[in-house]
């Protein structure tokens, strides 16, 4: 298919820019009934609770005002958050706030978290206001699966996979170690128009032809040309926007099983604060909109020849074979989201002295589990080479005997 | 293994039968150590897992225009799907390496096909 180029909006205007960080603030950030700043999420609720006086609160108020919940049927143009605009290079990673309550000036390193603690009065500082570097995202879908919960479900995929396992690997696996960290999605809603025009294949009949040695089944068919136009609307479509997790070649990382255990429920996502972030670890994008597009259009004209199969393909058994693909982007609305993974790491160090790095991830959302788990290779070689000894006296017996 | 071979589902029968050649049940056989080595490192490793973003992305269809025109016959054909089958095709899969892409699309080449009926069991 090709690629269907961005749309390309007036020149003049540029992108349509939604601001999702009004009324944001740095700094004190108080629980609204007693002022304290000891706030974090609670799980079971998805609220904001404060530790004090376990009063409940949600940051912003519902999903309504989430711009990316909006209808796609009507969307033109290119619309943007203002937590997904491009990243500016220039921007400080370390950022000075003077602390509300007693004037002392504390440093948070946006890097590693949006949060700090003043060393004087102990109160804590959040970043909400969205600056060019990354650090603040347009929305943060919250956890909702306990640490425990998680660290049953990598215990369970780790015992399904003891028999392999490197012994290293199992002496050393300590599942309570999972880590909560909210990784950088861009989440992307797409109005597009559709356009496929082939071949397609219908069986009229299955036979045998030939005899002895020669005999093989063959088909006939009755042959269509097929076209197809529809408007497609995509809904979250998710891409990941760190350079670093965007990287999943799986001969030097483990990164595509934390790409497997999406989709997130991303609908329920809120407007970010940083209190939904405290206790848990955080990593910023640092990948701009231009340079996920690409991938993000080709997954779309996946999506649209996949729908257009599965809803009106099912007369041609034999498959249609498209020559002539497009699909013309008419609206897109990106947001840049922080999206909830439990995650369990084991460096693994191989014997040429080089250390591998695999992952079990957990979808804080809906609980899927997918991991990596390095093989003990000389016993699996081992049972493999019998396997083959066994296969080859079957085998033979079966080319004798039938 | 044999428990392997018998649950290996109708892909891997289906596999063997439209290669055309009565002995390939056998010659399976002779590369059950390989399957069994690549079974067990799938199972293990997982590199041929992604985000199924075709399927598991929500999208919906409208004002769909269908034109269905028949052009021809076309018989004995040894193939069980068209020549160049695309409608399915996944171009923006993000996992590489040599791997990945042979058992990425596994309903369209015969390893990826053996490898996820084994990866099943």
């Amino acid at each position: 298919m090709p690629a269907a180029p961005p749309p390309s909006p007036p020149e003049s205007t540029g992108p349509h820019v939604v601001d999702t960080g009004a009324n944001a603030k740095d700094g004190l950030s108080k629980c609204p009934r007693c002022g304290a700043t000891e706030i974090s999420l609670n799980m079971a609720s998805g609220l904001l609770r404060c530790s004090f006086c376990r009063h409940e609160w949600t940051g912003h108020e519902s999903d309504e005002d989430l711009f990316i919940n909006q209808d796609i049927a009507t969307l033109s143009g290119l619309v943007i958050g203002s937590g997904s605009e491009d990243i500016v290079a220039s921007t400080e990673e370390v950022l000075t706030f003077k602390c509300t309550a007693c004037g002392a000036e504390v440093v948070i390193n946006t890097a590693e978290s949006t949060q700090a603690r003043c060393h004087w009065c102990r109160n804590k500082l959040s970043m909400n206001q969205q600056i060019p570097n990354g650090a603040v995202p347009d929305m943060v879908l919250p956890f909702r699966m306990k640490k425990d919960e998680a660290v049953e479900k990598i215990r369970a995929f780790v015992k399904k996979r003891r028999g392999f396992a490197h012994p290293r690997f199992l002496k050393e696996f300590a599942p309570e170690n999972v880590m909560g960290v909210y990784l950088p999605y861009m989440v992307v809603d797409i109005n597009a128009h559709a356009r496929f025009a082939g071949e397609g294949e219908k069986r009229t009949r299955t036979y045998t032809i030939g005899s002895g040695n020669n005999r093989r089944r063959v088909h006939d068919a009755d042959v269509y040309a097929v076209r197809r136009e529809a408007d497609v609307y995509i809904n979250d479509l998710t891409v990941e926007s760190s350079s670093e997790r965007r990287d999943q070649d799986t001969g030097r990382n483990t990164n595509n099983v934390i790409n497997a255990i999406m989709p997130f429920d991303v609908h329920n996502s809120v407007r970010y604060d940083s209190n939904y972030i405290a206790g848990f670890s955080s990593e910023r994008r640092d990948t701009n909109i231009a340079d996920a597009s690409p991938l993000v259009h080709r997954q779309a004209e996946d999506i649209a020849r996949h729908k257009v199969a599965q809803e009106t393909l099912g007369f041609y058994d034999r498959g249609v074979r498209w020559e002539d693909q497009r699909l013309d982007i008419r609206g897109q609305r990106w947001a840049a989201a922080y999206l909830p993974v439990w995650l369990y790491s084991y460096q693994e160090k191989r014997s040429n002295g080089r250390s591998f790095l695999h992952y079990v991830a957990v979808n804080a959302r809906t609980g899927k589990t997918m991991g990596s788990v390095p093989v003990n290779q000389p016993k699996l070689l081992a049972v493999a080479a019998a396997v083959q000894v066994v296969g080859m006296v079957v085998g033979s017996i079966i080319m004798v005997v039938g | 293994m044999y428990q392997l071979l018998a649950n290996a589902g109708p892909e891997v029968w289906a596999w063997g039968a439209d290669s055309g050649d009565g002995a390939s049940f056998g010659l399976l056989f002779f590369l059950s150590g390989f399957i069994f080595y690549g079974a067990m490192y799938l199972r293990y490793r997982n590199i041929n897992k992604r985000h199924m973003h075709a399927r598991e992305t929500e999208a919906t269809l409208d004002n769909v225009r269908a034109a269905d025109e028949l052009v021809g016959k076309r018989t004995r054909q040894s193939n069980s799907r068209i020549k160049g089958a695309n409608e399915r095709q996944i171009k923006g899969a993000q996992n590489r390496g040599l791997a990945a892409s042979l058992l990425d699309g596994a309903a369209d080449n015969p390893v990826g096909r053996i490898m996820s009926a084994f990866d099943k069991h």
